[in-house]
């Protein structure tokens, strides 16, 4: 009796999940149609671009933050008075023409008319100045808007800036440039998120409005059908922009090998950031496109000024003699093709570029090194590195001259952290003696936001404060060029930081995708103008 | 018969469980490498040689080298050598430590109540989860690891211990020793804990190996011993970017960690058998009772 019951109970458990199964398959089949039906668009179905990026968005707010990769997401979404071209140079996004006194203290720009914000809302001159008053006030670079008096709208389409200072063209770069940058949205909401990190609507004029953003997840833009674009010929950030996809879905997808993984398989378009071990493999996949991204990224190593041993200049002296820049290089990277040896603080792509001071650079010279060491009353006292496990170049670059800097007798503690850690430990003086970061200044001025004494390492001196100042006002661009050389004798002499390398970054593509402009191989994704042909 | 020639010789009885001998020789020649990692690493395992990085095998480089072109060999070699000695260490503190914990609470009622109540709560939590939280809280230290693994190892050893006292300390023997007014103290150290020693034993071979493994995973992940010293966890974590392109810089550490958590894990398992042949039985019961 018990053991007919028992098979009875049996039966039922056994269909019970035989049918939960074929729910289960049924399900999961019915998402991998859709899933393939989108991946083989004909011209009467949706057109979606699946890019994957390496990290989530802590934040969505442009304005307030440098941080990688909200760039590659927000340049479809939000637009700037000015852009940069494909030679970085700024050119006018949402600025129709401007105009500037003979005292360079008076600054007037003209807007486009009729574009619209997403919300369907015209833009005018009072959005752009609550933009740029809530930029100046939550971006780490709202600092170079120090001499700013006054900024006001003449007219629905005019605005003006006066000055205390001088300023020169800087201050279209200032606009122009793509870190926390200087976006226009609407006065409403531009006003109604006074906090940095906390942007209540992700409204721009850009060719794709936001969707949607699952943390850690994806992020969803879909066409902006009533973009209004220049008419100019494309050019980078600026020109004409068309919007070729009906989405665009940027995947996170942190681990390196499942993005490559993904590419291979056409599950995604675009991939960002990837191990340059793979391009060589990559180079030989037909229906794959790698590319090398510009400008160079400068690795560069700051010592801490402020607190420690590196605050006498015989310890630093020491550590710029010991660099072998080559063998950082060639640690850091796989291929030859990622790295370049160039003495300069501007990148090769620079106009800036210049070999001032180059005697400093890529020394490895243990002898002197020792020499400075011993000048310096050095007593074998642990240096603190900080090394940044997140990104592997940071952290391959960290090893490699932990290990070159024991070669000459210097002791070092390599303190590995993840990117919240590390962030908090560098910006403290007693936690620090040097780290290794990167990115590109294709401006002299621009290095003053990390080396005007604020950031991390705390550097500061009179002499470059006053190449800084005498920067800030010229606008001819020879006498310029003669300042940033100065700068970069003075960054020299001083061992405010030290080159450990110069590398470019690593995007792939499918080649069914296509880049007229090449905009692809510049720093971050342009995906205006870009299209899919099947 | 066959409990006679058992008896014959102790040396025989541990060489005629396969088990046993089967993870002896294992891990002896892994013990070999790791004491004398100085001598048989053909290089520094630190050694930067940029121009080589990425060879592959070669009877210079037997494991090829890395992506600093240091030579994976002596890695592995050197590896051992950190990751046998903090499984070893944590082994031995968590012995300790979970002896005297095991046997007060197993023998002082009052304080077992407490002290397993707080094990209880050190068990709640996954492992590794409690581990990256502690590494994070500790920082990247060698013996922040071992520290960090003896805290999240110790409540089994003391479970273990406690049962075992809670067992012996009913017995005839025990009372007896109590009535002629031998002291607590003394009880415990000279009656009770070596009763205990053989479930301890197995079960501080099987942290041991449990230890690698946990080591390992905290080396992959960024939180155990910090580089460029070279764990096996380390070599693995930093060679996971290369797997399409070079391999041989996770399979040979894969293969090191597997073979001596391998090993390890039979010693135990023989171990029990030999020193605990009721636990032996107990196993083969559950089949009988199950007919």
């Amino acid at each position: 009796m018990g053991n007919r019951l028992g098979r009875i109970i049996t039966a039922i458990f056994f269909s019970l999940g035989l049918f939960f199964l074929s729910l289960m398959t049924y399900c999961s089949g019915k998402q991998g149609q859709t899933e393939e039906g989108s991946n083989l668009v004909g011209a009467s179905e949706e057109v979606i671009l699946h890019v994957a990026l390496w990290t989530s968005f802590p934040t969505l707010d442009w304005q307030s933050t440098v941080s990688h990769p909200l760039p590659q997401a927000m340049l479809p979404v939000f637009e700037g008075l000015f852009g940069l071209s494909k030679d970085f140079v700024p050119v006018p996004e949402l600025v129709l023409d401007w105009e500037v006194s003979e005292d360079k203290l008076k600054w007037t720009f003209n807007i486009r008319k009729g574009v619209k914000f997403h919300n369907g809302k015209e833009l005018t001159a009072e959005d752009v100045i609550s933009s740029l008053k809530r930029w100046r006030r939550v971006s780490p670079r709202g600092v170079m808007f120090n001499h700013l008096r006054e900024i006001f709208a003449e007219d629905k389409y005019t605005i003006r800036m006066f000055f205390d200072q001088p300023i020169g063209r800087f201050l279209l770069l200032i606009l122009a440039a793509d870190e926390s940058k200087a976006v226009i949205m609407p006065q409403e909401i531009a006003d109604s998120s006074p906090l940095g990190g906390a942007l209540n609507e992700i409204v721009g004029t850009g060719p794709y409005r936001f969707e949607e953003y699952r943390t850690e997840q994806y992020l969803e833009l879909s066409r902006f059908e009533d973009y209004v674009s220049r008419s100019d010929p494309p050019d980078y950030h600026s020109g004409r922009k068309e919007a070729n996809f009906d989405r665009i879905i940027f995947w996170i997808v942190p681990e390196a090998s499942t993005r490559v993984a993904g590419l291979e398989r056409d599950e995604y378009d675009i991939v960002t950031r990837l191990p340059d071990a793979d391009y060589k493999r990559l180079l030989q996949i037909e229906e794959i496109d790698p590319i090398i991204t510009v400008p160079a990224l400068l690795d560069y190593l700051i010592l801490n000024h402020r607190k420690g041993l590196f605050t006498d200049i015989n310890m630093r002296r020491a550590v710029q003699s010991a660099i072998d820049v080559e063998e950082v290089s060639r640690c850091m990277m796989a291929s030859k093709e990622f790295w370049t040896l160039n003495p300069s603080i501007y990148p090769p792509e620079s106009p800036y570029n210049t070999d001032e001071a180059s005697h400093y650079y890529h020394q490895n010279d243990v002898a002197k090194a020792k020499d400075f060491l011993r000048k310096a009353g050095y007593d074998g006292e642990a240096v603190k590195f900080l090394v940044l496990r997140d990104e592997p170049e940071i952290y391959r670059a960290s090893i490699a001259i932990g290990e070159q800097l024991k070669a000459v007798g210097i002791e070092v503690d390599l303190l590995i952290y993840d990117l919240a850690t590390w962030v908090a430990k560098r910006a403290n003086p007693d936690e620090m003696d040097m780290f290794i970061s990167k990115g590109y200044w294709l401006d002299p001025s621009l290095f003053h936001a990390e080396f005007g004494g604020r950031f991390p390492g705390w550097f500061i001196s009179a002499e470059t404060e006053a190449v800084f100042d005498k920067l800030a006002m010229e606008t001819d661009f020879e006498k310029r060029f003669v300042l940033g050389k100065e700068l970069q004798r003075l960054f020299y002499e001083k061992v405010a930081f030290i080159n450990v390398s110069y590398h470019y970054g690593f995007k792939a593509k499918r080649s069914s995708v296509k880049d007229p402009e090449n905009n692809l191989s510049r720093g971050n994704l342009t995906l205006h103008n870009v299209r899919i042909d099947r | 018969m066959r409990s006679e020639t058992r008896r014959f010789s102790p040396i025989c009885r541990y060489l005629r469980n396969r088990l046993f001998l089967t993870g002896m020789i294992i891990l002896t020649p892994m013990i070999l490498i790791a004491v004398f990692a100085p001598i048989i690493a053909p290089s520094d395992p630190l050694e930067i040689d940029a121009v080589n990085k990425f060879q592959t095998l070669s009877r210079e480089h037997p494991f090829g080298t890395d992506e600093f072109g240091r030579d994976v060999f002596s890695r592995v070699v050197h590896g051992a050598t950190i990751s046998l000695r903090v499984g070893g260490l944590t082994a031995l503190l968590t012995a300790i430590i979970g002896v005297f914990i095991g046997l007060a609470s197993g023998f002082y009622k009052l304080l077992d109540a407490v002290i397993m109540r707080f094990m209880d709560g050190l068990m709640i939590f996954p492992g590794l989860l409690l581990g990256i939280l502690l590494m994070a809280a500790l920082g990247p230290h060698e013996f922040n690891v071992v520290l960090a693994m003896t805290i999240l190892y110790t409540p089994r050893i003391v479970r273990i211990v406690r049962g075992a006292v809670l067992e012996i300390k009913t017995q005839d023997f025990v009372d007896a020793a109590r009535v002629i007014g031998v002291s607590n103290i003394r009880i415990l150290w000279r009656h009770i804990l070596p009763n205990c020693l053989a479930p301890l034993i197995v079960q501080v071979t099987f942290g041991f190996a449990w230890a690698i493994l946990v080591e390992s995973g905290l080396s992959f992940l960024g939180l155990g011993t910090p580089p460029p010293a070279p764990s096996w966890g380390n070599i693995i974590s930093d060679g996971r970017e290369f797997i399409r392109n070079a391999p041989w810089l996770m399979i040979f550490p894969g293969l090191m960690i597997s073979a001596s958590v391998l090993g390890l894990n039979l010693i135990g398992d023989g171990l029990r058998d030999i020193l605990d042949p009721r636990l032996r039985n107990i196993r083969s019961q559950p089949e009988s009772t199950a007919g």
